[in-house]
C-alpha cells in the first residue's frame, strides 16, 4: 500500500497507510479503530478500493484487476460466520464453487486444515479453512485473536500473512504470539 | 469448474437463507388472491402484477446487510466478476417473486374459476415483477437519496405497467423488458463499484 486512504462522503475513514509485505512475509498492522482495521483488511484483499493512493497485491491493482487480486488473497472476516451451513463439507462445497475449485479435493484439503486448527472455535476455524482451500499467496486477517496465532502459523505454511488490528496493543499482542513484525 | 457452479452455489445458499421471507410472500400473495374472489381477469391481472412487484421489492431489499452480510463478504472476496455476482444475486429475489405470482394465479384459478387464467396477464405479471425486482436490487448497493430513488423507481414501474396493462399489453412487455435489461446492467456496474465497508 502506498499512501492508501479511504474516504466516504468527504469523511476520511482510513488515514494514509503505507504498508510493504514481501512474499511469505508476516505483518501485524495497527489501525486507528476497529472500523479502519476492517477496511484496511478489505483493501488488502481487493474487496474495497482505496479512494487515494495505491494498493498492489502481487503485480495487480484491485481497482483495475480485482479478480486477479482475489485469486491471490484469502480474506478472513472478523465477524463470526453464523451456522447457516449444516456441515463443514457443505460450507467448503460453497467456497469451492465460488473459487471454481474441485469440490472433492477442496473438502479433503479443508478437513486437513481443520484438523490442524484443533482448539480454535469453529466460527473462526471454518472461514480460515475456507480461505485456505484456494491456496492463496496472501492471507488477510481482519482483527484475528492472538490466542489462535500458533495454529494459524501452522496452517498458513509459506503463505504471507497480513493482519489488521484496532489498536497498537492488539497488534503487539498478535505479533508477539506470532513472532512477526508490527 | 464452470461459471454455473458459482451461480448455483450463490442462488441455492441465498434462497436457503431467505426461505422464511420467500414462503411469507408466497403465502401472503395466495391470501391476497383469495381475498379477490369472484373478481374479473383485469382485476386479477393488476393484482398479480402489483403484488408480485411488492414481493420482489421486499425480497430484493433483503439481499444485502443483516444476516446476508457474511454471504456478501464471501461472495465479494471470491474471484468472480461483478456481472456474474449480479446475475446470480438477481436470480434469488426473482425466483421468490415468481413463486409469489405462481401462488397468486393458482389461488385465483381455484377461487375465481379457470376463466381468469389467460397467458398474457400471467406472463406479463411475471415479467413486471422481475423487472421491478431488478430495479429494486440497484437500491441495495446504494445509500441515502439514491437508495430511496431506486425503490421509488421500482414502484413507479409497477404502477405504470398496471396502468397500461390492458390498453397496451405489448407496450407493457416492452417497458418491462427495457427496464429489466437496464436495471440488471446498472446493478452489475453498481456492484463492481460497491465497497462492502462495515456499518458504523
Amino acid at each position: 500500500m502506498r499512501a492508501a486512504a479511504f474516504t466516504r462522503r468527504g469523511l476520511q475513514i482510513v488515514s494514509t497507510q503505507d504498508v510493504d509485505l514481501e512474499e511469505g512475509g508476516r505483518l501485524a498492522h495497527a489501525c486507528a479503530g476497529n472500523r479502519a482495521a476492517s477496511i484496511v483488511a478489505m483493501m488488502a484483499a481487493g474487496l474495497v478500493r482505496a479512494t487515494s493512493g495505491n494498493v498492489f497485491v502481487g503485480a495487480f491493482d484491485p481497482r483495475i484487476q480485482p479478480v486477479q487480486v482475489k485469486r491471490l488473497a484469502g480474506y478472513v472476516a472478523h465477524e463470526a460466520l453464523p451456522h447457516e451451513f449444516p456441515t463443514f463439507e457443505r460450507y467448503i462445497d460453497y467456497r469451492a464453487a465460488l473459487w471454481r475449485l474441485s469440490p472433492a479435493e477442496s473438502v479433503v484439503r479443508g478437513r486437513r486444515i481443520l484438523a490442524d486448527l484443533e482448539g480454535i472455535h469453529e466460527a473462526f476455524a471454518y472461514p480460515l479453512a475456507g480461505a485456505l482451500i484456494a491456496q492463496p499467496l496472501l492471507l488477510v486477517l481482519d482483527r484475528p485473536q492472538a490466542v489462535y496465532a500458533p495454529q494459524l502459523l501452522t496452517v498458513a505454511k509459506n503463505c504471507a500473512i497480513f493482519s489488521t488490528h484496532g489498536s497498537e496493543n492488539e497488534a503487539d499482542r498478535f505479533a508477539e504470539a506470532c513472532h512477526v513484525r508490527v | 469448474m464452470t461459471h454455473t457452479s458459482a451461480t448455483v452455489a450463490i442462488v441455492s445458499t441465498r434462497l436457503q437463507r431467505q426461505t422464511v421471507q420467500t414462503l411469507f410472500v408466497t403465502c401472503a400473495s395466495a391470501l391476497f388472491a383469495a381475498l379477490q374472489m369472484h373478481s374479473d381477469l383485469a382485476t386479477h391481472a393488476a393484482g398479480a402484477a402489483f403484488f408480485g412487484s411488492l414481493a420482489g421489492i421486499y425480497l430484493a431489499i433483503g439481499q444485502r446487510g443483516g444476516r446476508m452480510r457474511e454471504l456478501d463478504l464471501c461472495e465479494q472476496s471470491a474471484p468472480l466478476y461483478a456481472r456474474e455476482l449480479a446475475r446470480a444475486g438477481a436470480l434469488v429475489p426473482c425466483i421468490g417473486a415468481t413463486m409469489a405470482i405462481a401462488a397468486y394465479w393458482i389461488v385465483a384459478a381455484i377461487s375465481s374459476g379457470p376463466n381468469v387464467l389467460a397467458p398474457a396477464p400471467i406472463i406479463l405479471s411475471i415479467v413486471c415483477a422481475n423487472a421491478v425486482t431488478v430495479i429494486a436490487l440497484c437500491a441495495t448497493v446504494r445509500a441515502g437519496f439514491n437508495q430511496a430513488f431506486y425503490i421509488v423507481l421500482a414502484a413507479a414501474l409497477a404502477f405504470t405497467v398496471v396502468a397500461i396493462e390492458f390498453p397496451q399489453p405489448p407496450a407493457s412487455f416492452l417497458l418491462c423488458a427495457i427496464a429489466g435489461f437496464i436495471g440488471l446492467r446498472q446493478y452489475g456496474e453498481a456492484l463492481a463499484a460497491w465497497d462492502p465497508i462495515p456499518p458504523v
